[in-house]
């Protein structure tokens, strides 16, 4: 379970995260909508550690994430697949998604290897294995990536933003992937404007604004009439989204 | 003519100990630069707080003052003031070696900040060890960037070597010293010095580019 109470985060003066409680339990899929700024991808951040969380407490199957000694095994249990792909330009595809594996869960060469191929075989990405990032278009990169984070058993996929980068056909591509890791089960935090498909993959929709949670419902009642949609800064938001 | 004599079998063996005394001060001088000025380099790159600060002035020290000085600095200043006696070629090895890890910091430095920090952050959110990301992830792609850099220093210490021959280092430029004082020959003498070090010039720049290539794949591959 990943646990958030009371979460503060401020940039200087700014304040981005202001009192954030939540819960992520095993199996769940979670969406975290909301407008630009409103700290959404600052909240997966505190989660895997690349920012340091002001006050309050975050814990990842009990593992604090402020402490350097547990932050480790926090991150062993999470795994992000980042809006600008983030590979590294000097390995190959195969050794992008080994490097991990074998340096940190200890998983020999051959073995890593073999598992990446078994998750590139079922992204359609086998013939890329070899390629560098530089010679794969933005969707054959963001599958990379997701190898790269499916290669650490992760009990947790961090997705931030993942399709933003990308055109409507590659977009596609990669949200047909994700569906697939819905049905077997894997743990989402996915921060999105993609709202059909949040609609569609999530059990529950977190709205954040301005720093804070506005709501946090399972997916029907965020979008019935007399649930998320009573909120006006949700209405507000969905409509925009929709006409876009 | 006062006494010249022509030139013999035995300048060609001097020249050829000139040539190794010039490439052993080059090659040691080169090697510990390397090492010392990577961990320089990677001290600042930490921000080591006391040790950086006092690193980074020694280095200004000695990327903005002239080799020559340094020399005599180290050759005549260091017996007199802590007593242990220096042979020139160990003065030599060095100051050369301070110097060239002054400009290796450098360049070391200023690779390191061409990488894409993003990616960093990636492999830490991986729960990779700031061990492994160095090794893995910033020195291959440092490296790549600096070997231009590096092989650019590499032919002009090279070239510093010559000076050593001042603090009494029986070196290359100082065997065409001898040979021309004997023979009074200096059209013949010096073009052939000279060419000596053209030829090592031009085989570092070989090896630089065949390391380039090497190392630079990915960038390769991109371009096709």
């Amino acid at each position: 379970m990943i646990e958030i109470k009371n979460l503060y985060k401020d940039f200087g003066e700014l304040n981005v995260l202001k009192g954030i409680n939540l819960s992520i339990h095993e199996g769940e899929v979670v969406s975290i909508i909301g407008g630009s700024g409103s700290g959404k991808s600052t909240m997966i951040r505190c989660i895997n550690g690349l920012e340091k969380i002001t006050s309050g407490t975050l814990t990842v199957d009990g593992f604090d994430v402020t402490k350097p000694s547990e932050l480790l095994e926090a991150r062993k249990k999470c795994a992000t697949v980042f809006q600008q792909f983030d590979l590294y330009p000097h390995l190959n595809v195969v050794d992008n998604i080994t490097l991990a594996p074998i340096n940190v869960l200890g998983l020999s060469k051959a073995e890593a290897q073999i598992k990446a191929m078994e998750l590139l075989d079922s992204m359609a990405m086998s013939d890329r294995a070899t390629f560098y990032p530089s010679q794969l278009s933005g969707g054959q990169k963001q599958r990379a990536g997701i190898c790269r984070a499916l290669a650490m058993n992760p009990r947790y996929l961090l997705l931030d933003e993942i399709t933003s980068s990308l055109d409507p056909e590659m977009t596609a591509e990669v949200l047909e992937i994700l569906k697939l890791l819905v049905k077997r089960g894997i743990t989402m935090i996915c921060v999105t404007h993609e709202i059909d498909f949040a609609r569609e993959i999530s059990d529950r929709i977190v709205f954040l604004d301005e720093g804070t949670i506005l709501k946090d419902m399972d997916k029907q009642s965020f979008f019935n009439d007399d649930g998320g949609l009573m909120e006006p800064r949700i209405a507000k938001f969905l409509t925009k989204m929709a006409t876009i | 003519m006062y006494g010249s004599e022509g030139f013999s079998i035995y300048d060609i063996i001097l020249w050829a100990q000139g040539l190794g005394v010039s490439v052993g001060v080059f090659i040691l001088s080169m090697t510990l630069g390397l090492l010392l000025g990577v961990a320089i380099g990677l001290i600042r790159y930490y921000q080591i707080a006391f040790l950086g600060k006092t690193l980074m002035m020694i280095s200004e020290f000695l990327k903005n003052s002239p080799i020559i000085v340094q020399l005599f600095l180290v050759y005549f200043g260091i017996p007199a003031v802590t007593g242990i006696d220096m042979t020139p070629i160990e003065a030599a090895v060095w100051t050369l070696s301070a110097n060239t890890a002054a400009f290796i910091a450098v360049i070391i430095i200023s690779s390191i900040s061409s990488i894409e920090p993003r990616q960093l952050e990636a492999a830490r959110s991986f729960a990779l060890s700031e061990f492994v990301i160095l090794r893995k992830i910033i020195f291959p792609q440092a490296f790549s960037v600096s070997i231009p850099l590096l092989v650019g220093l590499a032919i002009n210490q090279l070239q510093v070597t010559s000076l050593i021959s001042v603090i009494g280092v029986y070196d290359l430029t100082r065997v065409g010293d001898i040979v021309n004082q004997r023979t009074f020959e200096p059209f013949i003498v010096w073009p052939i010095i000279g060419a000596t070090y053209f030829i090592l010039a031009k085989l570092l720049a070989h090896l630089g580019t065949r390391l380039e290539r090497r190392f630079s794949q990915h960038k390769i591959m991109s371009e096709l």
